[in-house]
């Protein structure tokens, strides 16, 4: 597992991540080195029978099909970055 | 009256004989607050004006005697991770500098309901992505033994708020040792309950699976108080345990004949020898009062850190994919379009949370999940399996919290393996979703040293009243009662 | 067009999204109500405030197992979630909880009366996903600057994706197909199934090859809004790569285009993106769900009876003709009280269904009524029928009787005692009222001599008009004529030479 800058770079896009030049050189680095770190785990000698973890236990909690009260608006939209007809707003969404 | 060396039960006396207001004392603590916390960072949010308000309804309660808590009254510093309505939580990020939660926390809701005075928020690493209180916006936190050593991580502010008397209580959150590495570097006791006894509803999730708020205090009693105080059933939170595994009501059971394992892998290479010494006369007390003691090998904790990294950061990098700029938070680049707003908007996070979040992003992309997540999340089964096949043997497991005390500031903090390090014997824990408890047992010259205890799950008072025990009959020089006041005394105010 | 349809074959696959009609919202106990005012049915869940946690709604389990009980799927023994990533402003959480790696039923089928006949067309899965919020658009305001705005009311509704294999060979099929899985879903009652409220939406996967050979890359069709929608948009398209493929230019690779209604066009969008990473995973917050067999076996025995199978027996049991079939069993409420009516009902299946289809859906379209909350029972409706079926009131009468029954709920034999509805069916009274009108106007009855039946009916309005309408008419046509004709003979004598 070898992460190239270039790849790197498309991680960060795909998370929409904000990176400089100066910490995509820096997070290349440490990338690969947790990477190098974690590889072992391929050979970890897991027992017999173990198949994949899904989740834990079932528990089968859930809630009953009530309404209850929702937030009131003003508190919603409190934190909102930009606001606008009661809603949310952002810059234009392009419609794809 | 010497506060700060009183514990939650003397205060409580001192309360209700009306000795003390809750006022006054929580007015004692903001003044001490405001006096050593620009050295120390360990808050971020301290909002004077409601915690009075607190205080005087606490106040209020106690003067009429009618509902009256263990915790009513007391201070209770509440990590920045855990949402406070009307308090502004950041989670030590620039993103949410100015947010302001809507609702509280399951466990602010039942402290404010014990009448429990929230005292400020304390600082953290970014998104309790750290271990060392470094990550945070907000300057790092200091550890009050030593000035140029880190408090260690993610809830370096909550212990160190402890530690130096500036709380008497502080919740943290404990995603892979975020509670008990922090207070095993700063001499107080902490406690990763087992998953789900905690709610987590108001939790700002790093690695939802693993995270787990608890409690942390400076001596046992107190903090089983608190742990008391927000332990039980959420029907908020999906993987909150039923209300049958119900808290016990005191830690004075007795401890005899309890089988307590010493397992290999947790003494091996690159554990200070000085900390191997101080666990080692541990077992030795527990042994005196009465313990079997044991050795065991649980080989699955060879993978226990690859593990971690690989599931921690990808469930990270999936709770870190909220923070867009669209609902809350800070935006950015608005003028860039969406996608370039919400790339922007992030791009303020720190580099070690953009470590994680490209991690997680890789574990979780068609290169990796099979090979790597998969193996991981088998591991972890393993882990689980490894674990309970060693408690069908032994009550509980004896291991040191950290490999090291608490490094300097400069260098080591930087370095890797020593991060690395820190955290080998934590995970487990968090992986098997047990009990884990970190506790003082000695000083490596004048730094802390702290034992961990691990139980199967539900046993988290067992561990307590087994540290209580130690407490008690450990040698006077192994336990800090150094207490805060003299930290206090070795800042140059 | 020398494009011979014959020449190729089509290849349709649909993607079906339902809102499930919960109360609730899948993770909240937010409403789940439409049309409300934005972000007034809010919670730190479903707006993913850091901190909120997802609480499984029970009801939409039951459902989605309902639905896959009725499409005949394998149903999983754990309800499990899994976290679909991708960033969008509509979704509050950056991740869209649904089911990944374990569906909730796979391998169903649903059987669809097409052109050619009946065919199973198979369900390759089912899952339970969330809903995400809604968006609208600001044109740009004074300072040029155009907008987004976002309201999360609908996020977290509770969806079912339903998705078909590739084998619906026509646009019409295609909307056969939808129409027959919209009845099924509204007979089991877990969606209001509205296209027109998005309850119900589709995307269709569309391609085109010569018979034989491979599939051809594909398109996927989105913003088909409605059933004509989604017929003239898949019958655009296929038309559009027939053409292509006549030409030799084959679509070089999958696209998503949109439906444009107004110009009745489908628009590229872009190309699929064949490694789109949703960085899937299994949702570490919500433990699985166990389902129980006993619970599936109760939802089995209260499986209702599918439109289909209903539609069959209203043909082959009643004889209702193909339309009336299918109009009466679309809806439960109705298909149950034809049924209850004819519990009682003594007359043809047929009579019935006229009634309902007829008088009766236009009383309650006029007053917008439903027939779950009719004045009457089905019962009382079989009475008047059967009145009407004994001759004790005319077909014109029943329909003043409905009306009254409609209004007030009074039962029908009441209405008509009150009236004094009942028909006339003494023969005696019936000739005293015809020779009153046949006297009273020769000329009429000299028209009606020379050939002119409009005469006839004038007669025979006349006296139902003095009666009220209550004369049998039958019986009227009998003795009207019976006495016209005795003139006829009459006259033969007395006038026909002046003629000639």
């Amino acid at each position: 597992m070898v992460l190239t800058e270039e790849k790197v770079r498309a991680l960060a896009a795909i998370a929409r991540l904000g990176i400089t030049e100066e910490e995509l050189t820096a997070l290349t680095i440490a990338l690969n080195r947790t990477c190098q770190y974690i590889a072992e785990i391929r050979e970890a000698p897991v027992p017999e029978g173990i198949t994949e973890a899904f989740g834990g236990e079932p528990t089968n909690t859930g809630r009953e099909d009530q309404v209850l009260p929702s937030w009131p608006r003003e508190a919603v939209l409190r934190n909102a970055p930009e606001q606008a007809n009661l809603c949310f707003q952002t810059p234009r969404i392009l419609e794809d | 009256m010497e506060m700060t060396k009183m514990n939650v039960g003397a205060l409580r006396k001192a309360l209700d004989r009306r000795e003390i207001s809750a006022v006054e004392l929580a007015t004692y603590y903001l003044d001490r607050i405001a006096q050593l916390d620009p050295q120390l960072k360990a808050f971020i949010t301290v909002p004077r004006a409601e915690v009075l308000q607190m205080a005087a309804a606490a106040d209020r309660r106690i003067a009429t005697q009618e509902d009256v808590t263990a915790l009513t009254g007391i201070p209770v510093a509440i990590k920045d991770n855990i949402c406070t309505e009307g308090i502004r939580t950041t989670c030590a990020s620039r993103l949410l500098a100015d947010f302001y939660p809507i609702y509280d926390a399951t466990v602010v809701a039942k402290l404010k309901q014990a009448g429990a005075v929230l005292l400020g928020k304390t600082n953290l690493d970014e998104f309790a992505m750290g271990s060392t209180t470094k990550e945070s916006f907000y300057g790092l936190t200091r550890n009050p033994w030593d000035r140029q050593r880190v408090a260690g991580g993610s809830s370096g502010g909550s212990a160190v708020a402890v530690a130096a008397g500036m709380a008497p209580l502080a919740l943290g959150s404990d995603t892979g040792g975020s509670i008990r590495q922090p207070a095993a570097f700063c001499g107080v006791w902490g406690l990763k309950p087992t998953y789900g006894r905690v709610s987590r509803y108001g939790l700002v999730p790093y690695a939802p699976s693993f995270d787990q708020i608890g409690p942390m205090a400076r001596s046992g009693w107190d903090l089983f108080l608190l742990f008391r105080g927000i332990a039980g059933y959420d029907p908020l939170d999906p993987t909150s345990l039923p209300a049958s595994v119900e808290a016990e009501g005191d830690l004075s059971g007795s401890i005899r004949g309890l089988r307590v394992g010493l397992p290999r892998e947790f003494f091996g290479a690159g554990l200070d020898g000085r900390i191997k010494e101080r666990v080692l006369a541990v077992a030795k007390v527990l042994a005196e009062a009465g313990c079997e003691l044991m050795e065991l090998s649980l080989p699955s904790m060879a993978y226990a850190l690859p593990a971690y990294y690989l599931l921690a950061y990808a469930e990270a990098s999936s709770s870190m994919a909220r923070y867009d700029g669209v609902r809350y938070g800070i935006r950015e680049g608005a003028e860039q379009g969406i996608v370039g707003m919400m790339t922007a908007t992030r791009q303020s996070l720190g580099l070690e949370v953009k470590r994680r979040i490209l991690l997680g992003t890789y574990f979780l992309s068609a290169d990796c999940y099979e090979e790597c997540y998969q193996q991981a999340q088998k591991v972890r089964t393993w882990m689980k399996q490894d674990f309970a096949a060693a408690y069908s043997r032994c009550d509980l497991l004896l291991t040191p919290t950290t490999a090291a005390p608490a490094f300097r500031i400069e260098g080591e903090a930087e370095d890797e393996p020593v991060l690395a390090l820190t955290e080998q014997y934590t995970v487990a824990a968090n992986l098997t979703g047990n009990p884990a408890l970190s506790f003082p047992c000695g000083w490596i010259n004048h730094l802390p040293v702290g034992a961990q205890l691990m139980g199967p799950a539900g046993t988290d008072e067992l561990l307590l009243r087994v540290a209580a025990v130690y407490t008690e009959n450990a040698p006077g020089e192994a336990v800090p009662e150094r207490t805060a006041r003299d930290v206090g005394e070795q800042i140059e105010v | 067009m020398w494009v011979s349809k014959l020449r190729y074959e089509t290849v349709i696959g649909l993607e079906v999204h339902v809102e499930l009609k919960t109360k609730a919202k899948l993770w909240c106990g937010c409403s789940t109500q439409f049309g409300t005012e934005p972000n007034t049915q809010v919670c730190p869940v479903c707006l993913g405030l850091p901190g909120g946690l997802p609480l499984l709604n029970k009801k939409a389990v039951e459902f989605a197992l309902t639905t896959g009980l009725a499409l005949n799927c394998v149903l999983a023994d754990h309800c499990r979630f899994d976290r679909k990533h991708y960033f969008y402003p509509d979704l509050p959480k950056g991740y869209q909880i649904t089911q990944f790696y374990q569906p909730i039923g796979r391998e169903g089928w649903l059987e669809v009366e097409f052109a050619d006949g009946p065919r199973r067309v198979r369900i390759k899965e089912i899952h339970l996903e969330e809903e995400a919020g809604r968006t609208y658009h600001l044109p740009s305001g004074p300072d040029g600057v155009a907008s987004s705005l976002l309201d999360y009311n609908r996020s977290g509704i509770p969806l079912l994706e339903i998705v078909t294999a590739p084998e619906l060979s026509s646009p019409a099929e295609a909307r056969i197909f939808l129409e027959e899985l919209k009845a099924v879903l509204e007979c089991l009652e877990v969606s209001d199934a509205k296209m027109e409220e998005g309850s119900f939406r589709c995307d269709a996967n569309l391609s085109v090859r010569r018979p034989g050979e491979k599939l051809g890359k594909r398109v996927e069709l989105k913003n088909l809004n409605s059933f004509r929608a989604i017929e003239a948009g898949l019958v655009y398209e296929e038309k559009r790569q027939r053409e292509l493929l006549a030409q030799g230019e084959p679509l070089p690779y999958e696209e998503v285009r949109t439906w444009d209604e107004e110009k009745g066009i489908t628009v590229y969008m872009r190309e699929k993106e064949q490694a789109a990473d949703y960085r899937y995973f299994p949702e570490p917050e919500i433990p699985p769900f166990a389902i129980a067999g006993e619970w599936v076996e109760t939802l089995r025995t209260n499986l209702p009876e599918l439109p289909l199978e209903k539609r069959r027996r209203y043909r082959e049991e009643y004889r209702l003709s193909a339309t009336d079939a299918a109009l009466l069993s679309r809806r439960k409420a109705e298909a149950n009280f034809f049924e209850a009516t004819l519990q009682k009902y003594q007359g043809s299946a047929q009579t019935v269904a006229n009634w309902i289809l007829g008088e009766l859906t236009r009383l309650m379209k006029e007053e917008k009524a439903e027939v779950t909350n009719l004045q009457f029972s089905a019962e009382d409706f079989a009475a008047l029928l059967q009145l009407q079926d004994q001759k004790v009131i005319s077909s014109k009468i029943a329909k003043a009787v409905l009306e009254e029954m409609f209004r007030t709920g009074t039962k029908p034999a009441v209405i008509i005692e009150e009236r004094g509805w009942q028909q006339i069916t003494d023969p005696n009274i019936i000739k005293t009222l015809v020779r009153e009108t046949v006297v009273a106007n020769p000329a009429a009855v000299q028209d009606y001599l020379g050939g002119k039946q409009k005469a006839f009916a004038f007669f025979a309005g006349d006296v139902m008009r003095k009666s009220k309408g209550r004369v049998n008419p039958e019986l009227l046509n009998e003795i009207l004529q019976a006495e016209l004709e005795r003139h006829r003979s009459v006259g033969n004598s007395g006038y026909q030479s002046d003629r000639q």
